[in-house]
């Protein structure tokens, strides 16, 4: 037995308080004459023995009426193994961590095998609950209340499956705490099923469980002996005759040092393999990581497919291959809008765009110029990118096929100039543009200063164009239209000295806007007639290309838009090829893309169009490459003792039990039910105690005799 | 009505007994005529019975008329009337100086009681006589039935002063050998002395041929015992000291002081003795009023 607070055990002292009034009762007791003594004598020598057994059994149920109090204040702490799971109005909470690090198997048993099997034990016990809700990490079904259909939990349990990404225990802590908050269920708790991966458990000691105690099961038997890729970089300056790099990196968790066959293969063929070291596992900074690289020219336009892996065997094989899929070959198709025309070729930004969009010879693009007026939802049609050169203003039908282009995932590129209408292109364009466009600044002319323009290097669009800062152009602007209200998601290109925007780019739905303040001809800057203009424009037609499939490479889980490219005429309908060999249909909608969600499983999905007559030549398939979600190939754990002990210093009074098994957990809960304060059980018996004590002192009250009729006056008379 | 000089004597009180005679239950003889019967049959003025003449009989009382008619000598008988000489013994021992919460203690109240029988007796001619007593006899006034001994009876009650401890038994053998004649004898007491002794020497009186009657005063504390702390109880006669928690021997206690009670109850019983309880919270007179209409209603059946 122990005390939540031993000091008050002080008032222990207070049992001898009836001793000590019994000797000042003694002392200080008042006289009373009385006629004789010879009855109190004689009652006195008849009840002496029981009188005496009646006064030590006052004082000793005093005494320990005031030693329980004491010790009941104290609040003491009983060790016993009954008690947690006394009451059988029992609402509990299951949640199953089904994310890619619960795949390492050992001996036969991955961990995912444990963790359902220990489930499914509290579902069949003897202490099972009376009301469970079921939340599989990864998985996008959650419960929206507790249920007694254990039956099916274990049913649901049985069909799981492991899916990519991060199991966010702290997020489904959370909902099982709001399921359990309105549960009138006097027993409550949440259990957690897991392999303690520590990236799993963050954020969760900072969560308040209300007092809701978690028993976590770690179903991590041992460390893992592992060596995965968690991450496969791609170089974005793909092109056909050009070699392309690939990055692997590799992430040791085993706990001794681990070397690796690393291999790529594209299209089926290892092209090259090498070899490599990994120190081991450090406990506290976790696992260590190193990098493989690869290159390889790809010759022939096409899709093609790849991976690059680990021929070494280990506890997780899911994150042994990470998958490639990446289109060559195929052209960007982009428009170009041609606004106010200027006389003579580097002041017309119409020309200057078409110059730069015609002489790039490492991207095929493949440009059509439509005049302003003519502009509209048509124009998009097939087409990756579209360019404005200083187009005057737009119709509310122009303005609308645009906004749906970019959501779709085009890019839109607004070059402005002296014809541009600032409020027409910001009531058009309210909430696309990176910023509101304000009045123009800057005096143009041979004699006007123009303004430096300030290069971010970092931005993919001017990033890796020279090796040195130095080598970069110097940028003259002369006049720009100054943005204001900016959003805050733009990356800014170029800017002013004063930080103003030049070239901006913004995300915008699935595609981008690229807004230029300033004219893409000489007229307000000297960018068009550098060298920095041609690869500009290239890499955002580049851009659009990536985004509309190039590198077709997805997380696995996620939805992946397939758009056959050319438009599909009649009913559409395309087939999907799993990894495993299964079929998936899918109606294109429009015509133009379908979105295909079953990418659990990660390897190479391949897809082509089935029906439905195609605007093109060839009828269109193509490819994409599914990968687990990198981050679970870091299977360093946290400790469960360190973990609850974290929970409990952010929880005063929670409860927090683990084990590695289900009986562990309840073990430890039932040793720590030693929790349960027994001082009201206490009090119960101080209560008991003093209805004794009233009992034992008034029983003589309660026997005497009434007085003889011959006594009493009233009868008497 | 006029106000009494004597402190025990209480004439509005004694309005109440207008219609009652302190009636013996047994003849006693007296000297003085009264509604007290002769128990010596002989020759006066009440015709008792007649019985069978045998040799020696004094011939005037040859009753002729019965010798007429049956042709038998007969005998008249007569029945004498005769006055009650009765003895108050009061008990002025310490413990009768006591009250608890009451108005007057019991050495009070028996002196409003020996006041007050004295009245009646003298009232109806008879004789009485008074003795105060604790250890020893502190008063003794021989039984008359005038006024002026009324009036030495009660200045003799009022002088009288609580004792200290008490010799009841050797008292009353005391008194047995010195009243001579028989009587009534009328106790007030509270009895607290060895009961087996009291009753030998209340025997001693019957021995004597007298009647008894026992008052038997209490306080009501001593009935019921109504102290609830721990107390230091003092002795009044002897001064000993007692240190008891009256909650855990309150039982006892009046388990004891009801078989006290009782035994004089049952032996009083056994020797024709009348005993009468009396509480100190019960006021005399009507005490006195039930006890000699209880007394009255015996004497005719």
């Amino acid at each position: 037995m122990t005390f939540v607070t031993p000091l008050l055990l002080l008032g222990l002292a207070a049992a001898a308080i009836p001793l000590v009034l019994h000797l000042l009762a003694s002392v200080r007791a008042p006289q009373e004459y009385f006629p004789t003594l010879r009855f109190l004598k004689m009652g006195m020598e008849k009840t002496a023995r029981r009188r005496r057994l009646e006064h030590w059994l006052l004082l000793l149920i005093r005494s320990a009426l005031l030693a329980i109090l004491a010790t009941a204040v104290a609040e003491p702490i009983l060790k016993s193994t009954a008690g947690f799971w006394a009451d059988r109005r029992f609402a509990a909470v299951i949640i199953v961590d089904n994310s890619y690090s619960m795949g390492v198997s050992r001996r036969g048993e991955s961990r995912f095998d444990a963790a359902r099997r220990e489930a499914a034990k509290l579902l069949g016990g003897a202490d099972r609950p009376t009301a469970t809700a079921l939340i599989l990490t990864n998985s996008a079904d959650r419960p929206e209340a507790l249920r007694s259909d254990l039956e099916g939990h274990r049913r649901q349990l049985s069909q799981a499956s492991l899916c990519s990404g991060r199991a966010a225990i702290a997020e489904c802590v959370r909902e099982a705490l709001t399921l359990l908050k309105d549960r009138t269920a006097s027993q409550k708790a949440i259990y957690i099923f897991s392999d303690m991966q520590r990236i799993s458990f963050e954020h969760l000691a900072e969560l308040k469980t209300a007092e809701v105690p978690l028993m976590l099961v770690d179903c991590s038997s041992a460390a893992p002996v592992n060596v995965g890729i968690d991450n496969l970089k791609i170089s974005a300056d793909r092109s056909l005759g050009r070699e392309v790099k690939f990055t692997a990196s590799l992430i040791n968790s085993s706990p001794t040092d681990r070397q690796v066959h690393v291999w790529l293969q594209v299209d089926g063929n290892q092209i090259g393999e090498t070899v490599r070291k990994i120190l081991p596992a450090a406990s506290v900074e976790g696992p260590t990581r190193t990098t493989v690289r690869f290159g390889h020219t790809f010759t022939s336009p096409c899709v093609h497919v790849g991976q690059v892996a680990v021929a070494e065997t280990d506890d997780l094989a899911v994150d042994n291959v990470r998958r490639f899929s990446l289109r060559f070959g195929g052209q960007v198709r982009v428009v170009l809008v041609r606004g106010v025309g200027r006389s003579g070729g580097a002041y017309d930004p119409a020309d200057m765009l078409a110059v730069a969009l015609d002489s790039a010879d490492v991207w095929s693009i493949r440009r059509r110029t439509v005049q302003a007026h003519r502009f509209g939802k048509a124009s998009l049609a097939g087409v990756q990118a579209v360019f404005f050169a200083d187009v005057p203003e737009f119709s509310a039908a122009q303005a609308a096929a645009v906004v749906e282009f970019v959501r779709d995932g085009g890019s839109a590129v607004f070059f402005l100039g002296p014809a541009a209408r600032a409020s027409n292109y910001n009531e058009r364009f309210a909430g696309v543009l990176p910023g509101r466009i304000g009045k123009a600044v800057g005096q143009v002319g041979m004699e006007a200063r123009g303004l430096r323009a300030v290069k971010n290097l970092r931005h993919p669009y001017l990033a890796g164009l020279f090796e040195a800062e130095a080598d970069y152009p110097e940028i003259i602007i002369q006049r720009y239209y100054r943005l204001e209200r900016l959003t805050g998601d733009h990356h800014a290109v170029l800017s002013s000295p004063a930080g103003d925007p030049i070239i901006s780019t913004r995300d915008f739905g699935a595609g981008r806007v690229v807004l230029a303040t300033t004219t893409a001809s000489r007229e307000w800057n000297n960018l068009a007639t550098t060298t920095l203009f041609l690869p500009i424009v290239t890499r955002i037609c580049l851009a659009s290309g990536e985004r509309l499939g190039a590198d077709n490479t997805f997380s696995a889980g996620s939805a992946v838009t397939i758009k056959p490219g050319v438009e599909i005429l009649g009913k559409s309908v395309l087939n999907v090829t799993m990894p495993d060999g299964a079929i998936e249909v899918l109606p294109l909608i429009a015509g133009s893309a379908a979105v295909f969600t079953k990418t659990d499983r990660p390897g190479i999905y391949r897809w082509d169009v089935v029906a439905g007559k195609s605007a093109g030549p060839d009828r269109p398939a193509g490819a994409f490459a599914v990968n687990p979600d990198g981050i679970e190939s870091d299977l360093s754990g946290i400790a469960p003792e360190t973990l609850a002990k974290t929970i409990k210093s952010q929880n005063e009074g929670v409860g927090v039990y683990f084990g590695g098994t289900l009986e562990q957990v309840h073990a430890a809960a039932a040793d720590a039910a030693a929790g349960d304060n027994l001082w009201d059980r206490l009090l119960a018996v101080v209560i008991l105690l003093l209805i004794i004590e009233a009992v034992v002192a008034n029983r003589f009250r309660r026997g005497d005799k009434p007085t003889p009729a011959h006594l009493n006056p009233a009868l008497a008379a | 009505m006029a106000k009494s000089p004597y402190l025990y004597f209480e004439p509005d009180r004694l309005a109440k007994f207008a219609n009652l005679n302190l009636l013996a239950r047994q003849v006693v003889e007296g000297f003085i005529s009264g509604l007290h019967r002769s128990p010596h049959k002989g020759f006066s003025v009440e015709f008792s019975g007649q019985r069978e003449y045998s040799p020696g009989d004094d011939l005037r009382h040859l009753d002729w008329v019965a010798w007429a008619r049956t042709d038998r000598f007969y005998i008249k008988q007569y029945e004498q009337e005769t006055n009650l000489r009765a003895y108050i013994l009061l008990d002025i021992s310490g413990s009768m100086n006591y009250r608890y919460g009451g108005e007057v203690t019991k050495y009070r109240y028996g002196c409003f009681l020996a006041a007050c029988l004295a009245y009646l007796m003298c009232r109806q001619q008879d004789t009485v006589g008074m003795v105060a007593f604790d250890r020893k006899i502190r008063l003794h006034l021989p039984p008359a039935s005038t006024a002026a001994h009324l009036d030495r009876l009660f200045t003799g009650i009022e002088r009288l002063k609580p004792g200290k401890q008490t010799a009841i038994a050797e008292t009353f053998h005391e008194l047995a050998e010195r009243i001579a004649k028989r009587g009534l004898i009328i106790v007030i007491s509270d009895l607290y002395d060895d009961p087996a002794e009291v009753m030998r020497a209340l025997q001693h009186f019957c021995y004597k041929k007298h009647q008894l009657i026992l008052f038997h005063l209490f306080d009501r504390a001593e009935l019921e015992f109504p102290f609830r702390k721990m107390t230091n109880f003092v002795d009044i006669e002897t001064g000993q000291k007692i240190q008891v928690d009256p909650r855990l021997l309150r039982r006892s206690y009046r388990d004891e002081i009801n078989a006290f009670i009782e035994r004089y109850r049952k032996e009083c019983s056994d020797r024709n003795i009348e005993y009468v309880t009396a509480v100190t919270d019960q006021p005399y007179d009507l005490m006195l009023l039930n006890y000699l209409a209880r007394r009255k209603a015996m004497v005719r059946r």
